[in-house]
């Protein structure tokens, strides 16, 4: 079972993700559409955290007897699951970055032929 | 209005050779248009290819020549250009040396024609890295995709109108010589070879040093292998 202190300090940390993520939206900062693992992930934080007797049963079905290490895979997990999706945004921007660079330089020759 | 042939000359820092390629292609295929596609380079490249009466453009360098040559498709797509053949910018390949590739293309001997310099004697000769990673990506098209290819990495590739569309019409069509012929061959186009004779290097430095070597085999050994088609991967699971 966690200690009060253990489900205090998950909540906190999911709290704080929500909020800066939250603050990052509101400024403009981060688009919605790649807030989704962030907001997945506080909520997991604040899930362990408001539901130590779950994670408790959640880590036995699992095999892992000691909760905290099973926090520790879902955390590392979690990162790399937002890692791949980053990824995936980055690929994505690319491609269009990629389509715009050949768009201006197509128009480069219609103007210099122009011109 | 459909337009005859289309050259196109990816570049990088190439201005001691490019302005001698363009009047070269001039003279030997008068009725050629020729585009180059410059990498930004910090040097006059640009202003010679123009001198020689190319079209210039410039396509960022970290888009690499992939991204320059599918400008050059997609320009020579809207066009409206009956042929396409891409070359190097550092004079290895002689445009006298292309007559019979492009006479080829025009025959209709096939739809995608490499430029290969292992169907005969050539005078430039890769090194070791480079002719294995060349030999194993060629065995691996050949077994993947049944097309038997002995230069997959040749920077002469010629293309017919129906490929120039296939290919500009395709949004996530990522250019490479070895990443356009299997993807070429998978949607049934005809790929062929002729032998091309590659000159050393005239002048500048090759980007493919033994590092970028390695890179380019790793990520086109990665691509070929995630592009199995489905027949095949289910025919090697039933295997096991």
């Amino acid at each position: 079972m966690l200690s009060l202190h253990a489900s205090i300090l998950s909540c906190s940390v999911g709290l704080v993700l929500l909020a800066v993520v939250g603050i990052l939206v509101r400024r403009r900062m981060l688009y919605n559409i790649y807030t989704v693992t962030w907001f997945a992930l506080a909520l997991v934080f604040i899930l362990i955290g408001l539901l130590p007797a779950a994670t408790r049963t959640i880590a036995e079905i699992l095999g892992v007897y000691e909760p905290a290490f099973g926090i520790l895979a879902l955390v590392i997990g979690s990162i790399l699951l937002t890692m791949i999706h980053l990824s995936i945004i980055v690929t994505s921007q690319h491609r269009e970055i990629k389509r715009l660079e050949k768009e201006v330089a197509l128009l480069k020759i219609e103007t210099s032929s122009a011109g | 209005m459909t337009k005859d042939l289309l050259v196109i000359i990816p570049t990088y820092n190439e201005g001691a050779t490019i302005g001698s390629i363009v009047r070269d292609l001039f003279e030997t295929i008068p009725q050629c248009d020729v585009l180059v596609l410059d990498g930004y380079s910090t040097y006059d490249t640009h202003e010679r290819a123009v001198e020689a009466g190319a079209r210039v453009t410039d396509v960022a360098k970290s888009l690499g020549i992939g991204g320059a040559v599918e400008t050059g498709i997609l320009y020579a797509y809207r066009e409206g250009y009956e042929y396409l053949a891409r070359i190097d910018g550092d004079g290895q390949h002689r445009p006298v040396d292309l007559l019979p590739l492009i006479e080829a293309l025009r025959r209709d001997e096939a739809d995608f024609i490499i430029g290969s310099r292992f169907l005969g004697e050539s005078d430039y000769k890769p090194n070791l890295l480079r002719n294995t990673s060349i030999a194993l990506i060629a065995w691996l098209i050949r077994m993947l995709y049944g097309i038997r290819v002995t230069d997959c990495t040749s920077g002469c590739q010629l293309y017919n109108r129906r490929l120039i569309a296939f290919f500009a019409q395709d949004n996530h069509f990522e250019h490479s010589e070895v990443r356009a012929i299997w993807t070429a061959g998978k949607a049934g186009f005809r790929v062929t070879e002729r032998f091309i004779n590659m000159a050393a290097r005239e002048a500048g430095t090759s980007s493919f040093t033994s590092l970028a070597g390695l890179r380019y085999m790793f990520t086109n050994l990665v691509d070929i292998c995630l592009s199995i088609p489905v027949s095949v991967r289910r025919k090697g699971k039933s295997r096991c």
